[in-house]
């Protein structure tokens, strides 16, 4: 075995150790290796949890059992006309006592897209971890976030991510929100989100199209130019000597928009990359160095040779 | 009632402890996340529990996968669900699973078992005391009689030695 091999070793054991951080790590080996170490730790993550002893787990499995014994017995004892009422109060015991918390975690260079109770979405980034208790669900829809996560709200009761550096409440929108030691960002895509800070007494409101930057201590405001999507999710089609009218397609597809064509040569090549995340952006990368103008009207977009 | 009653406690138990890794590990392997996998494991054993008078001890294992097969496939039949009501309603982004390179095959699972146990006697017990019962340093040192810094060379030198068995992958 080579010197360089014995050395990733060595390295590979000190970095699961924390004794070497992830950015000093990404300094000393080849992008392929790195991705070999992150397998090899995912891999060694999820042979140990298989090999957890299993006392916790039996614990857990005899609480389950044991609370339903006492729905059995509960059930038993009671006459066929005052069985509403206490299963009512039975019912309502249980939840007040009873809790599942949920932990969905990511690991580096991982997305999670995690559907909640109420069909509400989550996509977490990577390192990043979202705690709820599934069980008091449909009264209270709280989240704890540490890290950075999108989510896509439906409509319905207060819905709050708690973070260290302070809460954001909402009753359906669109919002990414970030959340790293002292760093605070969070972004509306859609709707309506209030966000409290835990380090000053302010609230902040915030529509569609607008962020808040917490660093450290400083307060910044974000403008967000025609974004539906944080970049970090923000997805590129490549096209390499496309057809225009393919490319045209995909718009129509990514953004659920229709175009008019005016006299235009439609089997123009068109060679780059499109976001998904903005549509004004991607007309202008396509249509703009083919001297191709456009209009966005109600229900369509209409484009046409510029004048010159 | 045959002496292997399974609505018994004890006998409920020994089940549990029998099957509920080779089941948890059949489930990871099936969903690619532990999550999913110990939730249904754990919802299988339950299921086993309300339905003991039916099912005979020599029975159990097969009964046991069949559930977590059924429940794995329900799963992912309600996953194709949701998948059609985004695709309906343009809410399409890609999927954000595991990175390709970060999914575990079973036989990636069986290089790093035979990788442990290719250990030496002192790696090997350092990680076991680690990384499977989650032990602290502090409490590792205590129990072997070596200093923590000892544990963390041991360690190091345990992880060392596994990638170095594993080899390409």
């Amino acid at each position: 075995m080579n010197i360089m091999e014995e050395k990733y070793n060595i390295l590979f054991g000190e970095w699961m150790e924390g004794k070497i951080s992830d950015e000093e790590l990404k300094k000393l080996i080849s992008k392929e290796t790195y991705l070999s170490f992150l397998k090899l730790k995912k891999g060694l993550e999820v042979y140990t949890e298989l090999e957890q002893p299993l006392d916790k787990s039996w614990k857990k499995l005899k609480t389950g059992i044991q609370t339903n014994k006492n729905t059995k017995f509960i059930k038993l004892l009671v006459p066929i006309a005052s069985i509403a009422a206490i299963l009512l109060l039975f019912v309502s015991v249980n939840k007040f006592f009873s809790e599942k918390i949920v932990n969905i975690q990511t690991a580096s260079a991982q997305h999670k897209t995690y559907l909640l109770p109420d069909g509400s979405e989550v996509i977490l980034n990577e390192n990043s971890s979202i705690k709820f208790d599934k069980k008091q669900w449909t009264n209270k829809r709280v989240v704890e976030l540490e890290g950075e996560a999108f989510f896509k709200v439906k409509k319905g009761s207060d819905f709050v991510v708690k973070t260290s550096n302070g809460n954001i409440q909402t009753i359906g929108t669109r919002f990414d929100v970030k959340s790293i030691n002292n760093i605070f960002d969070v972004l509306c895509f859609e709707g309506k989100i209030k966000v409290k800070l835990n380090t000053y007494k302010k609230t902040f409101v915030l529509s569609s199209g607008n962020g808040i930057r917490l660093n450290n201590k400083e307060i910044e405001r974000i403008k967000l130019e025609n974004q539906t999507l944080p970049d970090w999710l923000n997805l590129m089609d490549t096209f390499e000597q496309e057809p225009l009218s393919n490319v045209l397609k995909e718009i129509e597809k990514i953004y659920d928009v229709k175009f008019k064509i005016n006299n235009i040569d439609l089997n123009r090549k068109f060679t780059g990359k499109i976001p998904h995340n903005n549509l004004e952006k991607s007309l202008q990368i396509v249509l703009k160095p083919m001297e191709i103008d456009y209009q966005i009207k109600k229900d369509s977009i209409i484009i046409f040779n510029s004048s010159k | 009632m045959s002496i292997k009653d399974i609505c018994k406690d004890k006998v409920f138990e020994k089940v549990y402890f029998t099957y509920a890794k080779d089941l948890k590990r059949f489930l990871f392997l099936k969903f690619g996340d532990l999550e999913s996998a110990e939730d249904v494991m754990q919802e299988t054993f339950l299921k086993l529990w309300k339905n003991c008078h039916k099912v005979s001890f020599e029975k159990v294992k097969s009964y046991l996968f069949t559930l977590a097969n059924n429940a794995f496939l329900d799963i992912k039949k309600h996953e194709k669900v949701v998948r059609k009501h985004r695709e309906n309603n343009n809410l399409s982004h890609s999927t954000s699973e595991s990175p390709e390179y970060l999914m575990i095959e079973e036989e990636f699972l069986e290089k790093i078992e035979q990788a442990i146990a290719g250990l030496t006697d002192k790696q090997r017990e350092v990680f076991i005391l680690g990384k499977i019962e989650k032990k602290k340093y502090k409490e590792i040192a205590e129990e072997l009689g070596i200093s923590i810094k000892a544990v963390e060379k041991r360690m190091i030198n345990a992880l060392a030695n596994i990638r170095k068995q594993i080899g390409h992958f």
